[in-house]
């Protein structure tokens, strides 16, 4: 990458890919309670334990991951990277079925959050990838404490 | 005799004596009517329109105050300088509270004259100053507390929560992430928690609304909205003529006869459903060589038999009927009193094949599961005796006394 593409991408966009990851913390928090209840509610406990714990370790590891962003750590982009194209997919997936089966265009809050929202962060990330390449030393999953960037600086 | 009939041969019952009774509005004969949780209220389609143009809103907002910045004007000057000093973060955050501002502006004008007019009209003034305030860098906490205080109240004013609502909210609280970003002015230890928690009860209150604001039945009888999940066929009347009365009687005395052999449910796993393990008061046995066996509403052969575990031993609590395809409106033989009605947006999942719920406000199922978007419809017999809403909804009081009495 050149220096002058460099300097063209803002850092700053780290705090919003920041606030967009802690948003998308706090859904999975709430997709783990529906999980819990509503597999209970339809009378299958695995599936709702399966599924509510499943959500719930998501909801976690982006938690986690927004703080390692923040602290600009490759293990929190690659992990944020793996997650975003996950919901993409899983987004894109519905927006086909919903058209394909109820004839429909999928919901404003479904495209926002499952299509625009990891588009945008994938993107981000993308463009930020120069900011995450100051802590080569650290494991893969942060264990280390490595300075971030703006104490070297 | 059971009443039955292809696909093609819909059964028709001539309907006179109409009276007009549904409040519903927005509506037509033919159209689907889901929980507003899923779609958008008539209301708000302004605000579809507003997002389309948004980026030449947005221009024009910010070509207006360059233009006044340059002929010196100073309010206009101090925004400018301001917007350019923020950083990042903040400068993403004016936007997202003024696109806030700028629906809720909208909606002052699209809702008929009514407190929620003024409250849409407040929210509108209150979140444009915040905008101006992030730009000017004054009234951090009151700024902080017109966000709050904007979720919060759609906590409590926003039923039924729609499309538009839950996705404005959505806004505002990515907007006070980016007020709270650490490191940035005043210590905020437990602000991104405060954040998350947020998102989080807005969620529970958001499926709140969405239950509270469906019909007294679950809405299954049209003529209201249905509760989230639930998709019923528009209809323009809640009374049923006499005829329909005749009819739907007489097929509800029909399917009692025709699935009374299935009271013992060995006899139904025997005839191909799937009983399994009897689990609950809601266990649904489908018999999959009965749903694509062109017979239609057949009182002998029902899709779908519902049973209850009690301490007695299984209990027959109704038939369910469903039709072949998605495209294949249900015959309407009593009227409004036999409303079929579909689900959409349900959870799926693998692990292990079940249902898991319903889809989520902010649009998306639990981790490992998949979003069903729309089912074929179907209509419930409760053939229990006594039962008050025959064709619709079981009303869970009733039932409980009812298992009661036969465990007693």
């Amino acid at each position: 990458m050149s220096q002058r593409s460099d300097k063209a991408v803002d850092p700053g966009l780290i705090d919003v890919v920041w606030a967009i990851i802690l948003i998308q913390g706090g859904v999975m928090i709430l997709s783990a309670f529906e999980g819990f209840i509503g597999g209970f509610f339809f009378g299958s406990l695995p599936a709702a334990l399966s599924v509510g714990g499943l959500s719930l370790s998501g909801a976690f590891l982006a938690l986690l991951s927004a703080r390692g962003i923040r602290h600009r750590r490759r293990w929190a982009r690659r992990l944020t990277f793996i997650a975003e194209w996950l919901v993409l997919a899983g987004g894109l997936l519905n927006a086909f079925a919903t058209s394909l089966l109820a004839a429909e265009v999928a919901g404003l809050v479904s495209v926002l959050m499952t299509i625009v929202v990891p588009l945008t962060v994938i993107i981000m990330l993308h463009n930020l990838r120069s900011f995450f390449a100051v802590d080569q030393s650290e494991d893969e999953f942060g264990g280390q404490l490595v300075m971030d960037l703006e104490q070297v600086r | 005799m059971s009443i039955h009939a292809h696909v093609d041969e819909p059964i028709f019952v001539p309907v006179d004596d109409v009276s007009l009774v549904n409040d519903l509005e927005g509506f037509e004969v033919g159209d689907q009517v889901g929980s507003p949780l899923y779609s958008v209220v008539p209301e708000h389609i302004a605000v579809l329109f507003l997002l389309v143009l948004l980026p030449v809103v947005v221009w024009l907002i910010v070509a207006t105050i360059r233009r006044r910045a340059t002929g010196s004007h100073e309010r206009s000057i101090q925004l400018v300088d301001g917007y350019r000093s923020l950083p990042t973060a903040r400068r993403w955050a004016v936007w997202a509270v003024t696109v806030s501002a700028l629906i809720h502006g909208l909606l002052t004008f699209t809702h008929e004259i009514s407190v929620y007019t003024l409250l849409y009209g407040v929210g509108a003034v209150a979140l444009g100053m915040a905008a101006r305030w992030i730009v000017l860098g004054v009234l951090p906490r009151l700024t902080v507390l017109v966000l709050v205080g904007s979720v919060v109240a759609f906590w409590f004013l926003g039923t039924p929560p729609d499309q538009v609502g839950v996705a404005t909210k959505l806004v505002e609280m990515f907007g006070l992430a980016l007020l709270v970003v650490p490191g940035h002015g005043v210590k905020r230890t437990f602000a991104p928690a405060g954040v998350v928690s947020l998102v989080v009860v807005t969620g529970i209150a958001v499926w709140i609304g969405a239950f509270a604001s469906a019909g007294e039945d679950g809405g299954h009888h049209g003529g209201e909205y249905p509760e989230p999940g639930t998709v019923v066929p528009y209809i323009d009347r809640l009374e049923a003529t006499l005829a329909e009365q005749q009819a739907a009687d007489d097929l509800f005395d029909q399917v009692v006869l025709g699935v009374a052999k299935y009271d013992d449910p060995a006899v139904a796993e025997g005839d191909g459903y799937n009983v399994g393990t009897i689990v609950g008061r809601d266990h649904h046995a489908d018999n999959p060589a009965y749903l694509d066996d062109g017979r239609i509403l057949d009182s002998e052969r029902p899709e779908t038999l519902v049973y209850a575990n009690t301490e007695s031993g299984p209990v027959l609590v109704g038939a369910m009927f469903q039709m072949p395809g998605l495209d294949n409106p249900g015959p309407q033989v009593g009227g409004p009193l036999t409303v079929w009605h579909s689900h959409e947006n349900i959870c799926f999942t693998l692990m292990p094949p079940a249902l898991v719920g319903l889809m989520s406000p902010y649009g998306s199922c639990p981790i490992g599961a998949l979003n069903i978007p729309l089912t074929n419809e179907m209509i419930h017999a409760w053939v229990l005796p006594g039962v008050e809403d025959e064709w619709g909804h079981i009303d869970d009081e009733w039932f409980e006394h009812y298992i009661d009495d036969l465990n007693t």
